[in-house]
């Protein structure tokens, strides 16, 4: 059977999906509630920067219970998954998925512009902001996805949540210890391979700092690594099997 | 003489130090119906999770001479979300069957199974066991598929169930499709089948078709003997 009809299944399965997902649905409909509050309160500018930079996380949620879930409770040993098709069903969600988010992310953004336009016109600095803040958000299914394979329900995303809490707690020790990583991290440069390092790992975890405008010209990095992730699933699901409940 | 649909060579499979199944090998012709026996632990899903790629080989050859294949598991699970006439759709969309013709075969089987049409409206993991196993064969049948492969394909079925789904099998095969069981119940497998494969601690121990038995062939003696059972079975006794 052609690839395509694969990947419409994943998408329509996927949609279907994240509709009906409560966690999902809290985290998409707050996010723009939370963006027209600021605007009502502050402004059109803390608004867009709040929605750039909190738009990859509606991403990661997406990626909750998509993947080993679904192998171990057997709802991939269905006909709609014969002759090794669970295998690319599963390697389309990430596509899907992908898809889901950026046409959730374009709405979301076209609405802000919409809102705006008798006071502002977007500008290219919005629009770097959406590729930066969209490569963050394909990096989170990409590293969502991969923890999927080894975190059942939402495990995934809560290790990831936990990971980045002990990232902000590092940050604050760093800080009071007298290190000047956090001062670094403000202006974009990076004296010495440790401070480097440091910044790889965290934004390796928490990918949203890239919307910062003094750090976007690293988004393509995040970029390849997505890339990175998604071809370690593709190694992960090729050895895959459904060994049943 | 018909095509062959499935052909399962060589195959072998261990899970840690268990050897579920080794050497298996077999094939389905198209227009016969094929029950698969084996003891529990014999390697009958083993088998049939391999040939239609849910498991891996270790070693061997599945081949499959179909356009659609129809699967019923043992205890059908879907997702949890879905309702019962979008997961229709999706496997009439995935191969390639217009909604409306889906639609159409979907409330005829309904009819046949029988199955509660109305229930399609509603979430699948809402339904009882039984009609999750329809649901399941539903989701199939509407795709006429060249191969059938069912494991277990009586259990949770009530017995005015159980009589449709023989003929259904029956109507598949005169269809052209190749019908593969894999079942307990001898009984029921014994009124439909055509071809007969037994396996036993992994391996393919008899493989006949029906005209070679003989009008009359007792399925459950062959099948004991096949696996060396065929002893009386033991009686109670009492000291007391």
């Amino acid at each position: 059977m052609p690839d395509r009809a694969r990947g419409r299944l994943a998408l329509r399965l996927t949609v279907l999906k994240l509709l009906r997902s409560p966690a999902t649905l809290v985290s998409a409909l707050s996010l723009p509630a939370l963006v027209g509050f600021v605007w009502a309160r502050e402004s059109r500018g803390t608004a867009m920067r709040i929605f750039l930079y909190l738009l990859p996380h509606v991403f990661l949620v997406t990626t909750q219970n998509m993947f080993k879930g679904e192998a171990a409770g057997g709802v991939l040993e269905n006909v709609l998954f014969v002759r090794c098709g669970f295998r690319r069903h599963i390697l389309w969600k990430n596509a899907a998925l992908a898809l889901a988010g950026v046409a959730y992310a374009l709405v979301v953004f076209a609405a802000i512009q919409v809102g705006g336009l008798g006071t502002h016109r977007a500008g290219p600095a919005d629009l770097r902001g959406l590729a930066v803040s969209l490569c963050a958000g394909i990096y989170y299914i990409g590293l969502g996805g991969l923890l999927g394979h080894f975190f059942e329900g939402g495990s995934n995303v809560l290790a990831l949540i936990v990971a980045q809490a002990a990232a902000f707690v590092g940050l604050i020790v760093d800080a009071s210890g007298g290190h000047r990583f956090l001062e670094a991290l403000g202006t974009g440069t990076f004296s010495g391979p440790g401070e480097q390092l440091r910044f790889i790992v965290l934004a390796g975890v928490l990918p949203n700092i890239l919307v910062a405008a003094y750090l976007r010209r690293q988004a393509p990095w995040i970029a390849l690594a997505a890339g990175a992730l998604f071809l370690i699933q593709v190694l992960i699901v090729r050895r895959s099997e459904l060994r049943g409940r | 003489m018909s095509r062959t649909v499935l052909a399962v060579l060589g195959l072998a499979r261990r899970f840690g130090a268990v050897r579920a199944v080794r050497d298996i090998g077999f094939s389905l012709e198209g227009g016969r119906v094929a029950a698969l026996l084996g003891e529990n632990g014999a390697g009958k899903s083993t088998t049939i999770r391999i040939a239609l790629g849910f498991l891996r080989k270790d070693e061997g050859e599945v081949l499959i001479d179909a356009g659609t294949v129809g699967y019923v598991s043992e205890q059908p699970s879907f997702f949890p979300w879905a309702r019962g006439d979008e997961l229709l759709e999706c496997a009439a969309l995935l191969n390639g069957i217009p909604r409306d013709q889906a639609r159409r075969s979907a409330l005829e089987w309904c009819e046949r199974l029988p199955f509660p049409p109305e229930l399609l409206r509603r979430r699948v993991s809402t339904y009882s066991q039984g009609n999750r196993k329809k649901f399941a064969y539903l989701q199939s049948l509407i795709l006429s598929p060249d191969l059938f492969v069912a494991d277990e394909p009586f259990s949770a079925l009530d017995p005015v169930s159980i009589r449709n789904a023989r003929g259904i099998f029956r109507e598949l095969a005169s269809g052209g499709s190749a019908v593969l069981l894999s079942s307990h119940l001898i009984g029921e497998v014994g009124k439909v089948y055509d071809d007969i494969i037994v396996v036993h601690r992994g391996e393919v121990v008899l493989r006949e078709r029906r005209e070679a038995l003989g009008p009359g062939a007792d399925l459950e003696a062959l099948f004991l003997r096949a696996i060396g059972q065929d002893r009386p079975a033991p009686t109670s006794t009492s000291n007391l």
